[in-house]
């Protein structure tokens, strides 16, 4: 679906990532790990075309690729007096013409994402009356009922308690499996994703690694990448990640 | 109702009400996006810059062929593409850089004002303008200008709200969104510029943001509230003209002042006499 090859990213003359190559393919599920500030928002901006890489190519197949993106939370002003329908419906834009309203089909579409995303009922409070896992949902709404094939999600989790937490993922695991949605999710939180994910890249210092999940959660390979012991247990059927938060 | 009759059978008064209702409904109408995007300031530092443009033109527009009109509108495209313009990086806010335009601005037009002596003598107008003084011409300008920005909001009406919420996600729809983006600050330099030497720019920036406050302050859906915020102005504008005429007040200042009151009232009524019912 998309291709990275030799690619470099950055704005203007400053260099964010270097010499990225690899693949997304169709029905993916990949998580993104890196600290705050390793350029995972930028690599995510290069996957969208949003900015042109500095060298190197990234080919998308234009055509079939549809990205729904769920941006970060905190970057939508909530002085916006708008409800979560309408908020949902504006997934539909790309698809009305100008000066026209949304079509019988449009709202098809809409009242479908809200049923997936479970925000029906809460489809004519205004958005910023919504707790922050309502939101959430709202925004994972708007990206379905624009038919996306390859969900983008900027960390999605960010400033939830478990619960919340737990219900987005598993929310964002159903769409993935059910619609056959590819994921790429981006977080500064290996535990948030660990459970979810079949592919893991990891952004740090610059650098750029990604392998299946079940070869990027072995303790040596993370603690490398961590510079710190990390430690991959499991507890229920579910991996856990444990961090002494030094290195040797 | 004979006085009301009387003030509104005078041919200046109908004509300064006319220019008020649509400079007035058509800044209101913008003000909402204005408010809504957090570019408030942008308005006043645009409307400074149109007056810089109206005050070269007085000066030497006649010597270059330019009217006061083509120069502000000059001036106002100019301080649209330089806010619209991203700002990269650095500690230099967009905030600063507006701030910086709307002094920049005002110190120009008052250096500028003091080396024309005609200049001086029309500054107070500038500023409080005098909507009634307003000519044929200039009420035909307002009306088409008013009326083209209209019609572009309608047909751009659910992506200019789009990329006002959420530029970067419109950008992954395939959506010109900056160019949609571009149009708003476009609409809004093109009614600033247009109003500012007949209306002034206190009229000006006071209907970009108090009428878009009133209906904030009042309604939830954006539909009410452009409705809300463009009926407030039109009585603004009754009830300020009104005003100035039975006490002799410059008509801009009036409006103004009528427009801020209907606005503190809204806000007693919201925050006491709706909050206990």
């Amino acid at each position: 679906m998309i291709n990275f090859k030799g690619v470099t990213l950055g704005y203007g003359k400053k260099c964010i990532l270097e010499n990225l190559n690899f693949d997304i393919h169709s029905n993916d599920f990949l998580g993104i790990i890196g600290p705050n500030g390793s350029g995972k928002t930028t690599l995510l901006r290069g996957i969208l075309g949003l900015i042109k890489p500095v060298s190197g190519t990234i080919t998308s197949e234009t055509d079939q690729n549809k990205f729904g993106y769920v941006i970060q939370r905190q970057f939508v002003d909530e002085v916006f007096p708008l409800t979560a329908r309408e908020i949902v419906s504006m997934g539909r834009y790309r698809n009305t013409k100008l000066g026209r309203r949304l079509s019988k089909v449009d709202w098809k579409y809409v009242n479908h994402a809200l049923e997936i995303a479970g925000i029906n009922s809460i489809a004519h409070q205004t958005y910023r009356s919504l707790s922050g896992g309502q939101k959430q949902r709202v925004l994972i709404a708007r990206a379905l009922a624009s038919e996306a094939n390859i969900l983008i999600l900027d960390e999605p989790t960010n400033d939830m308690d478990i619960k919340g937490e737990t219900q987005i993922m598993e929310l964002i695991r159903k769409i993935h499996s059910e619609q056959n949605v590819t994921v790429v999710i981006v977080s500064h939180l290996l535990h948030n994703i660990i459970n979810y994910v079949k592919k893991l890249a990891f952004i740090t210092k610059g650098k750029f690694y990604i392998h299946p999940i079940q070869e990027a959660i072995k303790d040596k390979y993370l603690s490398e990448v961590f510079d710190s012991h990390v430690k991959v247990g499991e507890v229920s059927g579910k991996k856990i990640v444990i961090s002494n938060g030094f290195a040797d | 109702m004979d006085l009301l009759i009387e003030i509104f059978s005078e041919r200046f008064i109908q004509v300064g009400l006319a220019a008020s209702v649509i400079l007035g409904g058509i800044c209101a109408y913008l003000g909402v996006f204005l408010i809504l995007k957090r570019i408030v300031f942008v308005g006043a530092a645009l409307s400074q810059m149109a007056a810089v443009g109206v005050v070269i033109g007085h000066m030497i527009g006649h010597k270059i062929g330019l009217n006061f009109e083509a120069l502000a509108f000059l001036f106002s495209i100019l301080g649209v593409l330089f806010f619209w313009l991203p700002v990269s990086g650095g500690s230099i806010t967009r905030e600063s850089l507006i701030g910086f335009s709307y002094i920049f601005a005002s110190a120009l037009a008052i250096l500028i004002i003091a080396k024309d002596p005609l200049a001086e003598v029309e500054n107070l107008d500038l500023f409080s303008g005098n909507i009634l003084f307003v000519s044929d011409f200039d009420l035909l300008l307002i009306s088409i200008i008013s009326g083209l920005i209209f019609i572009v909001h309608m047909i751009f009406r659910k992506e200019f709200i789009f990329v006002s919420f959420d530029l970067t996600t419109a950008q992954t729809l395939k959506i010109p969104a900056r160019f949609y983006d571009f149009l708003i600050y476009f609409t809004l330099g093109i009614a600033i510029s247009v109003g500012i030497r007949s209306a002034g720019m206190l009229f000006i920036f006071s209907s970009l943001v108090i009428p878009a406050m009133t209906g904030l302050c009042l309604f939830q859906r954006l539909k009410w509230i452009f409705l809300v915020s463009v009926l407030s102005i039109w009585l603004s504008s009754i009830i300020g003209i009104v005003v100035s005429y039975w006490f002799d007040f410059p008509t801009g200042p009036s409006i103004s002042v009528t427009n801020a009151l209907i606005l503190l009232i809204c806000l007693f009524v919201k925050r006491f006499l709706l909050r206990s019912t």
